[in-house]
């Protein structure tokens, strides 16, 4: 990728989400009609392993923690991992914190976890439809 | 056993120490765990699959295999985040029009 098309794609992607951040924040989905359901839910009537992020994000954009999760339990596990990665990725391109950011990378991009994440959230998908959560 | 782990440690110091090895191969593990996260899509774990095998692949010297795997995860990824930005984007053209409709 080019120097030009990734500062494209980076302002993309932040007007796309600062767009997000504002209309998540605005409209409540689990009130409003007019936010995306699910189109697993739509078609099988089976949640996926992301149904509830939606809410959950209004719930955290205006800081209610535990009304999130409520919505997706998975997110206990997969905010803070989502949250290390992006930290230490930006962590990795300062001179700063190089070296820790790359020591931390080592374990939280070790194969072992990854493949522990996907087996979670396959997990999640089947435990959430039994247990209806 | 004492003498394969001594060898790889003498690899190891090699890779580290000898001619430079080349940069870990960048998986874009941040755009497959969120989109796996943000719009549930099968893509994003068969990305976040392949990324596990890049760091496997690069500590044990193996770059070029490293380089493809992370290569692999990268258009996994983006196949998942362009099919889950359409979906989005077809959603909300629908309810443009069903808005427009209902004025």
């Amino acid at each position: 990728m080019s120097g030009k098309t990734k500062i494209l794609l980076f302002i993309t992607t932040t007007a796309i989400l600062a767009i997000a951040v504002v209309v998540y924040y605005l409209i409540d989905p689990a009130v409003s009609s007019r936010m995306p359901r699910c189109p697993m839910l739509a078609l099988t009537g089976y949640r996926c392993p992301s149904c509830g992020i939606q809410r959950a994000v209004h719930q955290l954009l205006h800081g209610h923690f535990a009304e999130a999760l409520r919505y997706n339990y998975f997110l206990v596990l997969a905010m803070p991992y989502a949250a290390a990665i992006i930290v230490t990725e930006l962590g990795a391109h300062t001179d700063r914190f190089r070296a820790t950011s790359t020591k931390v990378m080592r374990y939280i991009y070790h194969p072992k976890v990854l493949i522990a994440y996907v087996v979670l959230y396959m997990g999640w998908w089947v435990v959430r439809n039994l247990l209806d959560l | 056993m004492e003498v394969i782990s001594e060898n790889q440690n003498q690899n190891q110091n090699q890779n580290q120490y000898q001619v430079q090895p080349p940069v870990k191969p960048d998986s874009g593990l941040v755009w497959g765990i969120l989109t796996t996260l943000l719009c549930c899509l099968p893509f994003g774990i068969v990305s976040i699959v392949y990324a596990a095998k890049v760091d496997g692949l690069y500590y044990a010297g193996h770059y070029e295999e490293a380089q493809s795997a992370a290569k692999s995860a990268k258009n996994w990824a983006l196949a998942a985040g362009i099919t889950g930005i359409s979906v989005g984007i077809i959603y909300l053209f629908l309810i443009i029009i069903g808005v427009a409709a209902s004025l």
